[in-house]
Formats: structure tokens, C-alpha cells, sequence
């Protein structure tokens, strides 16, 4: 794209990347407290995620649940599905609703990193999200992965359940070290691979218990090394392996190695497909000095020159598309979430009003977590560039502007989000063009978009005349090529 | 798209003279495509590309880590029998290939292929560099460019460049993504399903919308742009397709992708190579279930869906070649797990009526410790000289272009395909051995 289509103004350029969308009560947020403040505010542990998002999740009842109350409430264990379909349901509602919207990224972002699919560990999959990413996302990187490293949920996914000192499994120790930290041309080698294994065997999550096991006889003891790391690994009981285990994990979230992953993974997520290596050395310092302080790493990515550069290089994956619609209509649920329904075993939340949306997005090939492989969602532009993303995306565009569904949704009337505006239609372009581009059109493009919308008026119809014109326009724009960028 | 720059400069000229967007406008003048028939009613598309016969060829690819030795395990074997325990295919289970080689039991849609000659098996076959790494090992299998460092291109478009292809229909993905192979200048299609494709309407006819859409798209240089012209054109041409499957289908996801892509083939949609991505657990690295169990139920659903695919394609299973990827096999001896982690070479299936099959292709390696590379079956063949065979063979490409295909790639014939113009001549069948 030109430069010339795309007008800089910061605020919208940090919106358009650190959350699911622009939405004018941030951007008036923003623009009276300036950029910086407000990213504190988000990072900010205290910040409520709203009225308007909290009572939509009332209903949820694992997101409270341990483990063990997951695996003995008889919707889920009946149902596992359903566990899962919580999950993705309460993660949609937080994106689109949530005032902590660059938390919600982030937490997206961790989970994507140490990916584990919610069809895995129907039991653990919640608690993942909350104890081990939620609780640490505004905290350190190397603290996430230690709970990571013994959570039953990537104990299950990455075979740490089957690791035994006899034959070690090797999934965990490799991903440990080409996924969560160095990346493959991080150094390491099969040995290390092995080795990461032999730390790790014997530690399992016992389900009838549901509760961490650190078994002495499964565990493979003798001198390691992994990577520069070494230990005797010579304990025998639980306490000392899990040191080891620790040990091992902390050492490896603090090579340089990994400081630049994590930067480039950071950066790709909101900079840029390739960022350039002035922010990576940037970020891959703070984190360093930080020993892996989230929010520090993110700030300093904030605030580099690189950052407001980067304005529109990044493709919406589906669920940024989806955000940025919703939040600029300001769409609501037409309904209240109903509380789930423990009588109905086979489908414990029947009517949540938010399925169509979990079901858009698994259609689009991102419903959330839901990722096949331990490497999370792809974050460049091509996997997500192609007719099934883009037509089904104007469709639910046009569907969103026009509140075709209005059994699941519900768009407030234009009047409001134009307020002021004449009922003309190039007035109602162009104030459509500020509030979703935040820009003017290109003079091509809007007489391409008037010609369709001028003639529209059905004086027969019980729609206004503004809304008429408005769905029309905001349809159009909506599949605009600007408003897939971020 | 502007943001890469292609790798291929070798392309230049098969792309001079004909734009994507000339092309189309002529193609869609004449419908979706030239069809042809024989006497037997072959209804079949040709691209306007001057090619008057090639194959469509399809990839499959296993993600995951496909291990060869379950779905063709060496009979007698006894390093086999001693390190997999349980993660392997017992000898009296075994179909039977060969003196050699036997085949799992639920691949008996690949048996019958076999015996009908249109089955070939290359076993320790992979990628020139292994790194045990699902990732790396799949990036760089669909990049297939070991040769030329940076390269950003997918073979399976380098493919469609070389053969001058311009249709935005050449190049499918049955999938909700793109995968790395079809990344590049062609233009090339993903979706998974016929269903919610097709362009809706707003308050204007559905032509202007069309029109309206692509013209803006038209102002944008962004690779974004122009693939939003082409789902426009592809998503108006697929609005014909109708799903009319001719066989019973196995009720699985990657059944289903060959359905849709049955459907399209039989609609004459003027496809030159498809990727369908296998559904299916290979990543065993606990309880592998080679018996009973994951890998079984694997095996069983590419067997019913490959049988399905073949009934439903009718007489155009006679112009379609499958082969099937997989970034690496797995270790030979099994874990505590009852599982077998990452490994290195494993076995391709190469299927279709233009394949010379019945026969196992393989400079075997063997299974002694000191054979082994890091305690995996080594890689004796390329895997791009069974690609690089098929689309010069069967899709009918030049040396040259071959050479742009796969750079700095030197290929050897396998001998595993038929020319193609001994196509029309019936295969005569060979007896069960």
C-alpha cells in the first residue's frame, strides 16, 4: 500500500495493533491521557475487565473451576466438548468486550506460544489459561514456562505423562527448546533433546488424584547438560528432581537465544511479519535486563521508533477481523447469555448467543486455541490470504453492517454512530470513511462507493434514510483492503 | 505480490505475453474452462496453457510425522520385530507387497492399487537434511529449495509458473489455509468446504457489487488485493460446483476434502495441482496404536477415502497422479510410551492410471544399528526425485523448468510414471503375485 492511503495518527495506529479494534471510548481514552499512559493503564494488574464483559461471563462455571472440579462436573466429563466450547466462548466474549484489551492480546499471544489445543486435557485446558498464561501474561516469561513445564494440561499434550526414565519421550524436551525458547537455530542438538527428556521423566499429572506426581523410579538420574546448562541430576526425591526440572526451564528462558525469539514472536504479533532488527535488538535487551519481564518487553516495543512505522503491515487474522467490526459498530448481544444448564448433559450451553461467532471463526480456521499443532496460529500474512478467508469476510461484513442476524446480534442504530451526519450519502461516506479509517477515501474509491450507494433510498422501507445509506457504506468499506490491515 | 520478491527468476519469460488478468478475461468468456471428450464421455478441463493432457497432480500431505516402516513395514525383519514391540506390523498380519516388503492391513485400497499397477511405493525416502523438527521440516519439504537459501516461494507454485498456468482456479488448497507449498506468483485457491463461498448480496446487483469489489482490490498493489480479485472471479466460477459425490464416502474430515475436490474435478474446474492436507494423528509419540489403535484408524480412513475418491472420480481417476509427504518418519525403536518419536526417512505413495506401480522403489538402507543415522531409517532417496519425476512425467514440464522447479537440484528418473501419452492405452492388469 502507498503511504499516501494510510494517514498516521498514532492513536489509531497503537489501537489498530494492541487490540482487537478501534473503538472510539479507547481512542478518546487515549488521546486525553497520551500513548504511553494508556498502555500503563492496560498493563495495569487492577484494571476490571468492565461491567459489559464481566456479566457476560457469569454464567461460565469452569472458568473458577480447579482441575479437579472440571473433571467431576458432570457436563464435561459427560461432554468433554463442552469444557473446551467454554473455553472459546469465554475467550471470545474477553476479546470483544474486555476493557483489557492489550491484556486480552497478550493472553492470546502465550497462548499461542505455548500452544496446547482446548480438544487436549478437556479437564486442564481452562486452568491452563488462567493459572499458568492469564496469571502470568503481566509478569515474567521464564515464571509462565516453569508453570507451563508442570501443568497437566501441557503434560498431556507433549507426552510428559509418558515420559519414563526407560525410554524417554522426547516431545516436551524438543519443544521446550525449538518452540518456548531458542528456536531451531538456537543451538541446541539431539543430545540436549534427549537430555531435556531425562530431566523431565518421572513428572506426570495422576487424574484420579488430579495432582502433580514426581515419581523417583521413573526418573532417569545421571549427569545432563543441556545447552551450557549441567547438572548431576542425581536426586531421588520429588522435591529435588522438580528443582532440577526448574532449573533447567529458567536457564533456558534466559539464553540470548531465546530473548531474541521471544522478541521476534513478540513483534511479529504486533509490529510487523519480518520486524526489523532495530526493535528485535531493543526488546531482545529489556529482555535480558528484565530476565524476561512481559510487560517491560512490551513497552519498549511500544515506544520504539520501528513501532508506529509498521502502521498496516500486519493481515487481521479472522479474530481481529471479527474485533475490529464488532467494537467499531459497537455490536452487542441481543440477548443475555443464559447460565448453562447442568440438566443437559449433551449440551450444557445451548444458547449461547456467541456460538455463531466461535463457529464463524472456526470456519475461518482460527476458532480460538483450536490450533492442530504445538507451534499456535501462524502469524504472517499468507496461510490467512485467500478466498476462504476473504469471501466469508465481506459476507459477515455486510451481515454485521446490515444486522442481518439480529437473533445473535444487535447493531445500535446508526443514528448514534453518525450522529450529526446528513442523511446524504456522501456525508455518510465520508463519516463512515473517519470513524472506520480513520482517514478520507481516496477519491476513486468513493465514487466507486457512492455509485453504489446514491441510488439505494427505498422510501417504502421502514429503515431510515441515514441507514440506509449507512449499512451500504459500512458493508463496502468493510471489505476495503485498508480495513483488513492492522 | 509486491512485499516478496519471487524467488524464480527462471519464470520471467513463461510469464511474458500473458497476464492473469487477460487470461481470465478470456477464459471466462468461454466458461470455466475447454472441455473435451472422448469416446467413453471423459468430460475433462484443460488450462489454456497449451498442455493438452496433463495430469492433475494432488499432494497429501500426512503432517506429523508419517512413519514408513507401519505403513510399509520390511517383512522378517528382525531389528524391526525387537525395537517395536508393540508400535509395529506383524509379519502374519501384513498384506504383501513383494518378497520384501509387506503393507498395513488396513491399507487395502492401496493393496488393490498396487496389484492394478497404479500403485508405486518409495520407501527411505525424505528430506535431504532432517532436523527432527516438525516445523523446519515441513517449511522447508514444501519450499523445496535446499539449494537457494531464502527463498519464499512454495514448489507446488513454482509448478504453476512453470507450466504458464494463469487460472485462478490452477492451484487449490483444500483448507482453511494456505500451506507453505503454494506460497508464490501464481495465483492459487484455499477453502475447505463449497459451502458459504459464494459472494452474498448487498443493495446493488450482484454484478456491480462483483465489479465494485475488484476495482477497488485493483488499487492496491498488496498481495491482499490481488488475491481478493481472484477469490471474486474464483468464488463466481465455483458458484456451478455442486457437491454430487458418485461413492460413499468414509464420514471424515479428509474424506470430505476429497469430495470437494471430486466435485471440482468432475465440474471440468481447470485445476493443474490440489494440496489436501490428511486429518489424522501421525505424531504418535505415545501408544502409536499401529494395531489397534491411532495409526490404525489412520490407515483405515486414507484407504475408504482414497477408494472413494477414486470411485467418485470415475474415468478421470485416470488423469489425476497422488503423491503423498510427510516431513519425516519416526524413530526405529519405540519409547517407554508404547510411542515412537521423530525420525528421519519414511515412504511415499505415488497413485493414479499414468503410475507405474506395482513395484517398491528403494535402495534400502537397512536396520542394523550401524545403518541407521542417529537410530533412524536413513534417507537413500530425495523426495524431490519422485516430485520432480511426476511433474516432469506427468505434468508434463521441461528439464529446464523442472530445474527452476526444484533449484539446484540435480533429478534421476525413478521410473515410476508412464508417459503420458500412453494414457489412452488401456493398463493391462498383472495377476496377484
Amino acid at each position: 500500500m502507498s503511504a499516501t492511503q494510510y494517514t498516521v495518527i498514532p492513536e489509531r495506529v497503537t489501537l489498530a495493533k494492541l487490540t482487537y479494534g478501534y473503538a472510539a471510548s479507547d481512542f478518546s481514552s487515549m488521546k486525553a491521557s497520551g500513548i504511553s499512559p494508556w498502555v500503563e493503564s492496560q498493563l495495569d494488574p487492577n484494571l476490571a475487565e468492565g461491567d459489559s464483559c464481566a456479566k457476560k461471563l457469569v454464567g461460565f462455571k469452569s472458568l473458577g473451576m480447579s482441575v479437579k472440579q472440571i473433571s467431576a462436573f458432570d457436563p464435561f466429563s459427560k461432554n468433554n466438548y463442552s469444557a473446551g466450547f467454554e473455553l472459546s466462548t469465554t475467550t471470545v466474549i474477553r476479546r470483544l468486550f474486555s476493557q483489557r484489551q492489550l491484556y486480552e492480546m497478550l493472553v492470546e499471544h502465550f497462548n499461542d506460544y505455548l500452544h496446547v489445543p482446548t480438544y487436549i486435557a478437556w479437564q486442564a485446558r481452562m486452568p491452563y489459561d488462567r493459572d499458568v498464561i492469564r496469571a502470568n501474561v503481566l509478569g515474567s516469561y521464564p515464571d509462565m514456562l516453569v508453570a507451563s513445564s508442570l501443568h497437566p494440561a501441557m503434560l498431556e499434550y507433549l507426552n510428559g505423562n509418558d515420559n519414563t526414565k526407560d525410554a524417554p519421550n522426547e516431545n516436551y524436551g524438543r519443544e521446550l527448546q525449538e518452540l518456548h525458547t531458542l528456536t531451531s537455530h538456537g543451538g541446541y542438538v539431539e543430545s540436549d533433546v534427549v537430555n531435556a527428556a531425562r530431566v523431565f521423566s518421572g513428572i506426570s499429572w495422576d487424574y484420579d488424584a488430579s495432582q502433580l506426581v514426581i515419581d523417583p523410579d521413573s526418573h532417569w538420574t545421571g549427569a545432563v547438560s543441556v545447552v551450557g546448562w549441567k547438572s548431576s541430576n542425581d536426586g531421588t526425591t520429588p522435591a529435588a528432581i522438580r528443582s532440577v526440572a526448574e532449573s533447567l526451564v529458567r536457564y533456558l528462558a534466559l539464553r540470548p537465544e531465546t530473548a531474541r525469539a521471544f522478541s521476534i514472536r513478540l513483534a511479529r504479533r504486533f509490529v510487523s511479519d519480518e520486524p526489523p532488527n532495530s526493535i528485535l535488538d531493543v526488546m531482545s535487551a529489556k529482555y535480558l535486563q528484565t530476565a524476561g519481564h512481559i510487560p517491560s518487553v512490551v513497552k519498549a516495543m511500544v515506544v520504539a521508533p520501528e513501532f508506529l512505522l509498521s502502521a498496516g503491515q500486519k493481515v487481521k487474522r479472522p479474530m481481529e477481523y471479527v474485533g475490529s467490526v464488532v467494537r467499531a459498530l459497537k455490536v452487542e448481544l441481543a440477548t443475555a447469555i443464559q447460565p448453562g444448564d447442568a440438566s443437559r448433559t449433551d449440551d450444557y450451553f445451548h444458547d449461547s448467543v456467541i456460538s455463531s461467532l466461535v463457529w464463524y471463526l472456526s470456519t475461518q480456521g482460527q476458532e480460538p486455541m483450536n490450533w492442530p499443532f504445538p507451534n499456535g496460529f501462524p502469524d504472517k500474512a499468507n496461510p490467512w490470504t485467500n478466498l476462504n478467508g476473504q469471501i466469508r469476510r465481506w459476507n459477515l461484513g455486510a451481515s454485521l453492517a446490515h444486522g442481518w442476524n439480529e437473533q445473535d446480534f444487535h447493531i445500535p442504530p446508526y443514528e448514534q454512530l453518525l450522529s450529526g451526519v446528513t442523511a446524504e450519502p456522501a456525508a455518510v461516506v465520508d463519516a463512515l470513511s473517519q470513524i472506520f479509517l480513520g482517514t478520507a477515501l481516496a477519491q476513486d474509491d468513493r465514487n466507486d462507493i457512492l455509485a453504489i450507494v446514491s441510488p439505494i433510498y427505498d422510501a417504502s422501507s421502514t429503515q431510515s434514510k441515514l441507514a440506509q445509506y449507512a449499512q451500504t457504506a459500512t458493508s463496502l468499506i468493510l471489505s476495503m483492503p485498508t480495513w483488513n490491515f492492522r | 505480490m509486491t512485499e516478496q520478491p519471487c524467488g524464480c527468476p527462471d519464470f520471467a519469460n513463461a510469464r511474458a505475453g500473458l497476464t492473469r488478468r487477460t487470461f481470465l478475461n478470456g477464459m471466462l468468456a468461454m466458461g470455466a474452462g475447454i472441455v473435451i471428450s472422448n469416446t467413453t464421455g471423459l468430460r475433462y478441463a484443460i488450462a489454456a496453457s497449451g498442455d493438452t493432457g496433463a495430469d492433475v497432480i494432488i499432494t497429501l500431505s500426512m503432517r506429523g510425522g508419517m512413519d514408513g516402516l507401519m505403513a510399509v513395514p520390511i517383512l522378517g525383519d528382525r531389528n524391526l520385530a525387537r525395537l517395536r514391540p508393540t508400535a509395529s506390523v506383524l509379519d502374519s498380519q501384513a498384506l504383501i507387497l513383494d518378497r520384501t516388503f509387506g503393507l498395513h492391513p488396513n491399507l487395502a485400497t492401496f493393496k488393490s492399487l498396487y496389484e492394478a499397477r497404479e500403485l508405486a511405493v518409495i520407501h527411505a525416502v525424505g528430506t535431504p537434511i532432517g532436523t527432527r523438527s516438525h516445523f523446519d521440516d515441513q517449511n522447508s519439504l514444501e519450499l523445496a529449495a535446499y539449494g537457494k537459501p531464502g527463498t519464499a516461494t512454495g514448489w507446488q507454485n513454482r509448478y504453476l509458473e512453470a507450466t504458464g498456468t494463469t487460472g485462478v482456479l490452477s492451484g487449490i488448497a483444500v483448507s482453511d489455509q494456505t500451506p507453505v507449498a503454494l506460497y508464490g506468483e501464481a495465483s492459487t485457491m484455499a477453502f475447505e468446504s463449497l459451502d458459504d463461498i459464494a459472494l452474498g448480496d448487498i443493495e446493488t446487483d450482484h454484478k456491480t457489487y462483483v465489479d465494485t469489489l475488484k476495482r477497488i482490490h485493483s488499487r492496491s498493489d498488496r498481495h491482499w488485493s490481488q488475491t481478493a480479485i481472484d477469490s471474486l472471479t474464483a468464488s463466481e466460477a465455483l458458484k456451478q460446483v455442486k457437491s454430487n459425490p458418485n461413492a460413499k464416502y468414509p464420514d471424515s474430515s479428509s474424506a470430505n476434502r476429497f469430495k470437494v475436490l471430486a466435485s471440482l474435478l468432475k465440474a471440468g474446474i481447470p485445476i493443474k495441482t490440489a494440496a489436501i492436507d490428511f486429518d489424522g494423528e501421525f505424531d504418535v509419540h505415545s501408544n502409536a496404536g499401529v494395531r489397534d489403535g491411532s495409526m490404525a484408524n489412520n490407515f483405515s480412513d486414507l484407504s475408504a477415502s482414497i477408494a472413494a475418491f477414486k470411485a467418485d472420480l470415475g474415468p478421470l481417476w485416470r488423469r489425476v497422479t497422488i503423491v503423498t509427504l510427510t516431513e519425516f518418519g519416526r524413530r526405529l525403536e519405540e519409547n517407554a510410551s508404547a510411542g515412537v518419536d521423530h525420525g528421519w526417512a519414511s515412504v511415499m505413495f505415488v497413485m493414479g492410471g499414468g503410475v507405474r506401480g506395482g513395484q517398491v522403489v528403494a535402495k534400502w538402507p537397512g536396520l542394523n544399528e550401524s545403518q541407521l543415522d542417529s537410530g533412524d531409517l536413513a534417507v537413500t532417496t530425495d523426495y524431490r526425485h519422485v516430485l520432480a519425476e511426476v511433474l516432469k512425467v506427468r505434468g508434463g514440464l521441461s528439464s529446464g523448468a523442472i530445474s527452476a522447479v526444484f533449484p539446484s537440484f540435480v533429478p534421476k528418473t525413478l521410473n515410476i510414471t508412464h508417459p503420458l501419452h500412453l494414457r489412452t492405452t488401456p493398463q493391462r492388469k498383472r495377476p496377484a503375485k
